[in-house]
């Protein structure tokens, strides 16, 4: 069961809108391969068969952090792009998205490709398991580096910012399950 | 007293005694001190030796700093 906060995790105030290049280029992190959603889905899903009451709570606390994240990711694609005029969209050769959706969110990359179940995996075999959740800390702390990159809006970065240490956060986290589970299953072949 | 679910495993120690080959150890964090929670929140971290932020490229010097 989750309890809602009516907030974000952390504030948002995008500097400089509208700006649907930008909003385009962090919609990754919403609906791509090492986006929040790929992330909360991932490790909610993964949480039934991992062994270790502190792996189980872990998966859980963090799938449900990945959520607020995709809060945080929404809202700053939402605050680019709802002043956006079709001039806008035409101005930067989005006229195509404009034509789908209009201003409509979709779970896809950026460049349209929808988001498909195929991005995670779940293999039962938690040093598997705890490897791909690390694995994806560190694609997703990628890939806000290249994120911070292609943008100088400093409301956009400051949030970036944060969203990549928590990355950095989760995935020493990740490393401490691994070393728990490592310890839990060599202590099972000696009893 | 602390619960212990599978006894013989704790206290985790920082890096593991005997380190194997094929297996992949971070070290286990243990407190030693906390930012003010105003600065935890901008930082995105509680604890400082996991604050380890992004050096931006500079564009005008195609990539090096």
């Amino acid at each position: 069961m989750w309890i809602y906060e009516k907030k974000l995790q952390y504030p948002v105030r995008v500097t400089c809108g509208p700006n649907p290049k930008l909003a385009q280029y962090l919609l990754t992190q919403y609906g791509g391969p090492d986006g929040e959603l790929s992330a909360a889905l991932r490790y909610l899903n993964q949480r039934y068969t991992i062994p270790t009451n502190e792996a189980k709570g872990l998966l859980t606390d963090i799938g449900t952090e990945e959520l607020a994240h995709v809060e945080i990711i929404t809202t700053m694609i939402y605050q680019l792009t709802k002043d956006a005029t079709v001039e806008d969209y035409e101005a930067v050769d989005m006229g195509s998205f404009y034509a789908i959706r209009d201003k409509a969110l979709f779970y896809s990359d950026s460049n349209g490709v929808p988001w498909t179940a195929t991005y995670i995996q779940a293999h039962s075999d938690p040093i598997t398991d705890l490897h791909e959740d690390m694995a994806a800390e560190q694609k997703a702390r990628a890939v806000y580096e290249h994120l911070l990159n292609l943008t100088d809006d400093p409301g956009v970065k400051d949030a970036l910012r944060f969203l990549r240490e928590r990355e950095v956060v989760h995935f020493q986290r990740f490393g401490e399950a691994l070393r728990i589970v490592q310890e839990y299953i060599d202590a099972k072949k000696i009893y | 007293m602390m619960h212990t679910p599978y006894p013989g495993i704790y206290p985790i120690p920082f890096m593991p005694m005997y380190v194997m080959m094929a297996r992949a150890y971070v070290p286990y964090q243990t407190y030693i001190q906390a930012y003010p929670l105003t600065e935890a929140i901008q930082k995105g971290t509680l604890f400082p030796e996991l604050y380890q932020p992004y050096i931006e490229k500079d564009p005008h010097w195609k990539g090096e700093k």
